[in-house]
């Protein structure tokens, strides 16, 4: 399942924000996910990224989903340097 | 009155309207139109962004940092100015500081150089148990990527300040003492960015 993380907004910025984000993609869209699905998170709508919202998003999914989260790869340069920053790391689409 | 003004001033005064955040809400609608304002002013859109997202790092820590434990006034200032390429921004807030934000993951911290030096290097948060602190690093890494211009960030009276791009080299030594006290934190950002082609 691919997320398009635009939809939460183009700049994204607050911790507050972030778990904000996590919690209602978690209630509203990864409801009924199986485990042996991949959570493609695509930031490439995203404008303005930073550490402390991609910190609290990423962090309460990877507590619950692990390693079905999978971070598409960006041309953004704040998203490239928050993920660096944060020890991301974007990997390619999954073929479907 | 500047944003150093009332940031380090004794006497608990709301900043004027046109820069007063007074909630994360308030701060967040004003921060959101940085980085399309730079780039309707024809800046490159990567630099535009990284900019942007360091003035929204640092703005955000004056709530996540502070709320709801202000010395008086509650939020931040948020200033700035677009001619052409050049930018100039200020933030601020009468917060705790860094250096009582910190020393509840780092007990040994005595001043605001060390505290100030360790946000700026350390992945430390005061906000622990939470395991996160890296927002301060993330600035220095967007400082060695805007090409010119100067940056100022001081915590009481200790103030680092830096040309553009920084050299991360240069890093502890840029932090001096201030001869002014600041209550939270004050920052100061002229940069001038490269047009989109």
């Amino acid at each position: 399942m691919r997320i398009d993380i635009s939809k939460f907004g183009n700049s994204l910025v607050s911790r507050s924000s972030g778990r904000e984000a996590a919690l209602a993609l978690q209630a509203n869209v990864l409801r009924d996910i199986t485990s042996s699905e991949f959570i493609e998170l695509d930031f490439s709508g995203v404008l303005v990224l930073t550490p402390s919202w991609a910190d609290e998003f990423l962090a309460f999914l990877r507590q619950r989903y692990g390693q079905q989260i999978r971070i598409l790869p960006s041309q953004n340069s704040t998203v490239q340097l928050t993920l660096e920053t944060i020890g991301e790391i974007a990997v390619s689409p999954s073929k479907s | 009155m500047t944003a150093l003004e009332w940031a380090s001033q004794s006497r608990p005064e709301e900043p004027p309207a046109d820069f007063y955040c007074r909630s994360v809400d308030v701060w967040q609608g004003r921060f959101t139109k940085i980085a399309p304002t730079l780039i309707r002013a024809g800046i490159h859109t990567d630099i535009a962004a990284l900019f942007a997202s360091m003035v929204g790092e640092i703005g955000d820590n004056c709530f996540t940092h502070n709320a709801p434990g202000w010395i008086d006034i509650p939020g931040c200032w948020l200033e700035y100015h677009i001619e052409g390429n050049q930018i100039q921004c200020w933030i601020s807030d009468r917060g705790r500081g860094i250096l009582n934000s910190l020393k509840a993951a780092l007990p040994s911290l005595e001043t605001h150089r060390e505290a100030l030096l360790a946000s700026l290097t350390k992945r430390i948060s005061g906000r622990t148990p939470e395991k996160r602190g890296n927002g301060l690093k993330y600035v220095v890494e967007v400082l060695t990527r805007l090409p010119v211009g100067v940056f100022t960030l001081q915590t009481g009276d200790a103030s680092f300040h830096c040309n553009l791009p920084l050299n991360k080299t240069l890093l502890e030594s840029s932090i001096t003492a201030a001869s002014t006290m600041v209550r939270g934190t004050y920052c100061e950002i002229t940069a001038t960015l490269p047009y989109a082609n």
